[in-house]
């Protein structure tokens, strides 16, 4: 394979910045590490099901959650490197993000896999396909159906004659081939591509049945959504060309999985005519199966009025952006079909108390569905061996995730992760130290520790230079500091404490202390004192409510005391952090 | 005497809670039970999305795939499947229609030092030669 200079311009300079972000009681009581690339942060977090993931966050989205909400204070170190360095970085970490996401996609295929192998050995003539649940076949044919159903037919005249009738006559006759030759020693690949067969049969049978969408794969108009004006009506005809020509381009792809694509392509297809014709904006329910949910209680009510109010505006926002776009309306589409499900989501959820369900990120429609099947002659023993083959492949495929991505506070951590992450992007710790400076063995002593870390990549690396950003708090008080001047010994005994300051509010998961100590050095021991010496106050006081509150209150007391001792010995973790109701409406936007 | 084992106790402890919770616990997982967190964080922080900021993010990952193709000498199967994951996290799903995948895949191909008479014989690419898309991968790798 030739090779050539990938960038002719060496002079230019591209920097990274290593992050180090100090420590606050909760979310990241040791400190974290994280590495900004261009707009986005590359950092690894701890997941509640136990996975230790490497995590892509914009840096409006970091500097939000860090910053704002955990009132912690961020520093940077930049460093400089040639395009060609900076991209052989971007890109490593791109990838191992993306091989992260394959590896626990894998996990779910392997699953699919084996339910396809055990539906055709029990021959009980139905077969699971993703997206499939979008559609079904309606008795009653109403008026905004009856539209429906004339687009679909429509955009088959734009196919020769016959061509789904002998298309999925000729599917079928590869998947008999490929089912006739399943044995126990196929391999993924083979069964991930009669998966992909059966879902390209099926779209088409879709199409050839003109099936129309399923009532509950679509979110209606809530009460408040006000109808579509001429302009949007013109963008979502053209949409419409632009998923018809999608359909029939599919059609004729070479994609290994087209059929699944088409599914999601017609029924995006029918909800646009849908929203055409009713002169309302419906959209298709994207949420995964299986999917977290989270019930509202009375307390929360009240705050998620003010959380109702976020997302409805980001909603509607969305709602404008995709009519305002001119490039890449699939994306738009996904933006604004995911921004109007969480809404209708938290609307429902609110209006009717139901619950309500939750996912991050871009959501794409799934709703698996069943076709029904044929018969394939198919070798039964052979295929109960190759089931039991997937079994234990997906057990052992478990594990090695489960032990991949497994936090170890010294071994496996943010700090020791990032660096063994950046060493890996080099062929060998010599291009290392030529490109960064240094070459820094992850598991070297005390480097797990984030700030330890940090002052070695201070040290080690070629920094160019370095930047402070202070914690929400503590850049509020400098601001008022500067504000008045003349009036900085008030300022200072105001705000030193949580009973009196103006630029925090006490929050229950902060545990009870009394004083600051985060901007304090030499009188921290004394406060943490009274700190401590506070929340030991509340902990007998809490005894009292012992019954009723199931111990919450003494266990907040006996976190409290815990995170005032760093403070007598001039260490300090605590510095309060900031709700999201405490937002003003600037705030809350990162 | 007292004074010393007091003081170094306290740091024991005081490192001991600075680990407590290890480096950062995902803010969009927080505690599983506070729903307005979880509600705030699967909305991405409640803040709208311009496409271009995903097409972007699209790019990135198709550039970082390609590079890793080229290094791996992937599969056509794998290669095409890989780019369809890709552009499903971004909500694209027809990604043969979409330019940047082209733009993308060029920028990756020269990342990647693949010389441009070489591209033709990579699997997958070799399909794309007569294809008008090929036209824009090319303009890619030559910018």
């Amino acid at each position: 394979m030739g090779v050539n200079s990938s960038h002719a311009n060496t002079h230019q300079q591209e920097s990274l910045d290593f992050i180090y972000v100090n420590s606050n009681i909760g979310e990241a009581a040791g400190g974290h590490t994280a590495l900004r690339i261009g707009e986005h942060v590359f950092h690894y977090q701890f997941f509640p099901n136990g996975h230790f993931l490497l995590v892509r966050d914009s840096w409006q989205q970091f500097f939000f959650f860090y910053h704002k909400l955990f009132n912690r204070s961020i520093y940077l170190a930049s460093l400089s490197l040639t395009p060609d360095d900076y991209y052989k970085i971007k890109n490593h970490f791109t990838q191992l993000l993306i091989e992260q996401q394959q590896s626990l996609q894998a996990l779910k295929e392997g699953d699919a896999h084996k339910r396809l192998i055990d539906e055709l050995i029990h021959q009980n003539h139905v077969l699971t396909i993703p997206r499939l649940g979008l559609f079904s076949v309606l008795d009653k044919i109403d008026l905004e159906n009856q539209h429906l159903e004339n687009s679909i037919k429509q955009l088959k005249t734009d196919l020769p004659p016959s061509f789904l009738k002998d298309n999925i006559s000729q599917v079928k006759k590869e998947l008999q081939l490929q089912i006739f030759f399943l044995n126990s020693h196929s391999t993924e690949q083979t069964i991930s591509h009669i998966q992909q067969t059966w879902d390209f049969l099926a779209a088409l049978h879709v199409l050839e049945q003109s099936s129309l969408l399923n009532p509950e794969s679509i979110f209606y108009p809530l009460a408040n959504e006000t109808p579509l004006n001429h302009h949007e009506k013109e963008v979502l005809k053209q949409y419409s060309e632009q998923l018809k020509h999608s359909i029939l381009s599919l059609l004729y792809s070479s994609r290994p999985d087209k059929g699944t694509a088409l599914l999601l392509q017609i029924a995006k297809y029918q909800v646009i005519i849908l929203s055409l014709t009713t002169g309302y904006l419906t959209t298709l329910d994207p949420f995964p199966e299986p999917v977290k949910s989270v019930s509202i209680d009375d307390e929360e009510r009240i705050i998620l009025e003010t959380l109702y109010e976020h997302v409805k505006k980001t909603a509607q926002a969305q709602r404008k952006l995709f009519f305002a776009e001119t490039q890449h309306y699939e994306i738009a589409w996904s933006l604004l079909e995911s921004s109007r499900a969480r809404f209708y989501e938290l609307d429902q959820g609110i209006e009717h108390q139901q619950v309500v369900r939750l996912s991050s990120g871009t959501l794409i429609p799934s709703r698996t569905g069943t076709i029904l099947l044929d018969y394939f002659p198919v070798k039964v023993s052979e295929l109960q061996s190759l089931s039991h083959k997937i079994e234990i492949q997906q057990h052992t495929k478990t594990e090695q995730i489960q032990t991949q991505l497994r936090y170890h506070i010294t071994n496996n951590n943010c700090a020791t992760a990032l660096i063994e992450s950046v060493n890996s992007a080099f062929k060998n710790p010599l291009e290392v130290k030529k490109s960064l400076g240094a070459w820094l063995p992850p598991n070297e002593t005390l480097s797990f520790i984030p700030f330890i870390f940090y002052q070695k990549i201070l040290a080690e690396y070629d920094i160019k230079h370095t930047h402070i950003i202070p914690s929400r708090r503590l850049k509020n008080l400098a601001d008022l500091y500067q504000e008045q001047p003349d009036n900085t010994l008030m300022i200072w005994l105001r705000e030193s404490n949580v009973l009196s300051s103006t630029l925090y509010e006490v929050r229950k998961e902060d545990t009870p202390f009394l004083f600051f100590t985060d901007e304090q050095v030499l009188s921290r021991p004394v406060f943490g004192l009274v700190n401590f010496s506070y929340a030991a106050i509340h902990g007998v006081m809490s005894l009292f409510t012992f019954p009723m509150d199931r111990g919450n209150a003494l266990y907040e007391s006996s976190r409290g005391m815990f995170f005032s001792l760093p403070e007598l010995a001039f260490w300090n973790i605590r510095k309060g952090t900031y709700g999201h109701t405490y937002l003003t409406p600037t705030e809350a936007s990162p | 005497m007292s004074y010393r084992l007091l003081f170094s106790s306290t740091l024991i402890i005081a490192l001991c809670s600075s680990f407590i919770s290890g480096c950062s616990i995902s803010y969009s997982s927080g505690k599983s039970s506070d729903s307005i967190q979880s509600i705030l964080s699967s909305s991405g922080g409640g803040n709208e999305t311009k496409s271009t900021e995903s097409a972007s993010l699209y790019q990135d990952d198709v550039i970082a795939a390609t590079v890793s193709f080229v290094n791996t000498e992937g599969t056509n199967f794998d290669f095409q499947n890989q780019i369809s994951f890709i552009a499903q996290n971004h909500g694209i799903t027809d990604w043969e229609n979409e330019k940047t995948t082209y733009t993308a895949m060029g920028e990756g191909l020269r990342q990647a030092g693949v010389t441009q008479d070489n591209i033709k014989t990579l699997p997958y690419f070799n399909r794309l030669a007569s294809n008008v898309n090929y036209s824009n991968i090319l303009q890619a790798y030559q910018k």
